[in-house]
């Protein structure tokens, strides 16, 4: 990979950022329709990824157990229903990364999601060059991009529990878990009512979670009960950072789909897999 | 091969090195642009269906602003039409009261008549002319006395006073119920939006969540009560003196010239009976005298019983009517001071609800 395809691909992460940023500007000012159209994008990128790594997992299963010219290898190389599947996945994982950006309180969350759009491309193209000597050219880019998926999906959760760890909650200690719930979805004003409803689910649970935290666990310790909440933002956190990097590989990918053909899935190209 | 490749280099190099500065240079531009706004611009919020809370009985509920204008327009017309009732019910009740308060007086109107048609009346009421017109007394005699027999303290003021008391109870009692009633209804329409209280010291983080204090438009409704009573008392009070009804109505028979006076032959009537003592020597001076005066009193007596058989039922007719223009003259009076106190009520209630429903006391 050159240094030229690696700044594309930087530029092209950071423009995806600023589109995320701007959203979360003046999401809660679009109609309905213009958010439907967000979502379909969000989703179609989001699916994108999720298409390319399921679909590589099927070639390399078919490569491992199936002869090429068997009927079989046809019938489960993937198509309609792997791309419903896929698309239903992507579309819960838009909306949830569309609310919880959204729903972005911190400058601090917005620098971390601009650095990994920025270190990405890099360091896939690390990883690629350091594993040159070991997988099938074929792969090499998807597998290089998926460790750096995985690394950077790590560091990020780290830090964005890190801040969610220091962050400025309201004071529940004093509220009813009513008031509490109140105050959190008071708070979410949206032109959509569609949206709305999101953003007020969206701050039920933040509400739940924070007076549970502040009420029934208010000092640290080893209740089995504190850790199932730090388990709960954790499981939030991984699921926003994967969705992030996941769109991110999507919006990677996208140039794919115009120029180079994906790998075809046949013995020859597969056996070092194998 | 070997010659071709650097013509390559040496035409591509430049143009890819010159690209990848460009997207570089794109890129840091793009970033430091981002960077800066991250911390500067915020999300812009939609206000579109700004909501506010009320605070209303200890409980709080949501309003988005076409319902707090119709809140406002409920309010005020609720209240409207509160002080409209209050006026007919005070009138109602004053009439009712009136009726009462003047029945007794009327059952009082033959005592006056028989001071009037008696020897002591008569004989009083012109020892106080003769008294009158040497300036030895003031006032007129008739109209006091008028005053005290039918307008005694105890039946008239008591009266007025209960008439007073009941009524300005009756205004409070209708404040009352109306803002009950206000409360109530308010209560059920709003009952699908009741939502928790703020929680203190978070009122100023949450959207909407500085209630609005409706609680402080029914305190200061609830003042109102105690500036109704202090006027309708001085209203009352300057207005049925016993003092003042006696001589209105005395006054009021006066202009009817409902007097005849036929007993003016009565010192006529006195020397006839002194001749009939003129034959009786020494003593007929006494004798004269005591004729005289026995004569004079018959005289009078009988010119008293003619006068009343005549005008008896004459003056009490008019000192009847006298009576019901008086009663109507007080009813408009008080009716009047009523409706002036709930017209400043409403007047205050409105300016209370306007000022209450101000933008200004929004958030």
């Amino acid at each position: 990979m050159t240094i030229y395809q690696i700044l594309k691909k930087m530029l092209g992460l950071v423009a995806l950022t600023a589109a995320l940023w701007l959203v979360y500007l003046y999401g809660r000012l679009l109609s309905s329709p213009a958010l439907i159209l967000v979502w379909i994008t969000t989703s179609a990128l989001l699916g994108l990824g999720l298409w390319q790594r399921a679909k590589t997992r099927r070639r390399v299963w078919l490569a491992a157990y199936l002869r090429s010219e068997s009927s079989a290898f046809r019938l489960l190389r993937g198509g309609f229903l792997m791309a419903v599947v896929q698309v239903a996945v992507a579309s819960v994982m838009a909306l949830y990364l569309l609310l919880t950006i959204l729903r972005l309180e911190t400058y601090p969350q917005w620098l971390a999601l601009l650095g990994a759009a920025l270190v990405l491309p890099v360091v896939a193209a690390l990883i690629s060059r350091l594993l040159q000597a070991q997988v099938v050219p074929v792969f090499r880019e998807e597998l290089s991009l998926r460790l750096a998926l995985n690394l950077l999906a790590g560091a990020l959760l780290l830090y964005l529990v890190w801040l969610a760890f220091g962050g400025q909650y309201p004071d529940f200690r004093d509220a009813s878990l009513e008031q509490a719930v109140w105050y959190a979805v008071s708070n979410e004003q949206s032109r959509s009512p569609f949206l709305q409803t999101l953003l007020e689910m969206a701050a039920v649970f933040d509400g739940l979670q924070a007076w549970l935290a502040q009420r029934l666990l208010p000092t640290p310790g080893t209740s089995v009960w504190q850790a199932a909440g730090w388990c709960v933002v954790l499981a939030r956190e991984a699921l926003f950072v994967w969705s992030y990097l996941l769109l991110c590989s999507g919006a990677l990918a996208l140039p794919q789909l115009f120029t180079a053909s994906a790998p075809t899935g046949k013995s020859e190209d597969l056996h070092a897999l194998l | 091969m070997l010659y071709s490749e650097p013509t390559i280099e040496q035409t591509g190099m430049p143009l890819a090195r010159v690209r990848q500065v460009f997207l570089a240079l794109l890129l840091v531009l793009a970033c430091v642009v981002l960077f800066s706004q991250f911390k500067i611009q915020m999300p812009r919020q939609w206000s579109g269906n700004s909501v506010q809370i009320v605070a209303l009985d200890e409980q709080y509920y949501r309003v988005n602003q076409a319902q707090m204008a119709w809140l406002e327009s409920f309010t005020s017309e609720h209240f409207s039409a509160g002080e409209m009732r209050s006026k007919e019910r005070v009138e109602q009740q004053i009439d009712a009261q009136l009726d009462s308060l003047f029945a007794r007086v009327n059952e009082r109107l033959p005592l006056f008549a028989d001071w009037y048609y008696s020897l002591s009346g008569e004989y009083s009421r012109m020892a106080m002319a003769v008294l009158s017109t040497g300036k030895l007394v003031e006032g007129d005699f008739v109209a006091r006395k008028a005053s005290e027999v039918l307008f005694p303290e105890p039946v008239w003021q008591d009266g007025l006073a209960r008439l007073e008391n009941d009524n300005n109870a009756l205004v409070l009692a209708q404040q009352a119920q109306t803002r009950a009633a206000w409360l109530s209804e308010v209560q059920s329409l709003l009952s699908t939006q009741q939502v928790p209280a703020p929680i203190a010291g978070l009122e100023d983080t949450q959207q909407g969540a500085k209630p609005k204090p409706l609680d402080a438009l029914l305190l200061q409704l609830d003042e109102l009560d105690a500036l109704s009573s202090l006027r309708n008392r001085v209203a009352v009070s300057s207005l049925g003196a016993a003092g003042l009804a006696g001589p209105a109505l005395w006054r009021a028979v006066a202009a009817r010239n409902a007097l005849a006076s036929a007993r003016v032959v009565a010192a006529g009537s006195a020397a006839a009976g002194a001749l009939l003592c003129a034959p009786g020597g020494p003593l007929a001076v006494a004798c004269a005298a005591g004729a005289g005066v026995v004569t004079w009193l018959a005289t009078d007596w009988l010119l008293l019983q003619l006068d009343e058989a005549w005008n008896r039922e004459e003056l009490l007719s008019h000192m009847a009517e006298a009576l019901e223009d008086l009663r109507a003259g007080l009813q408009a009076e008080l009716v009047t001071a009523y409706e002036a106190r709930i017209a400043a009520i409403q007047s205050a209630s409105q300016a209370a609800i306007s000022q209450t429903f101000s933008p200004r006391t929004s958030l």
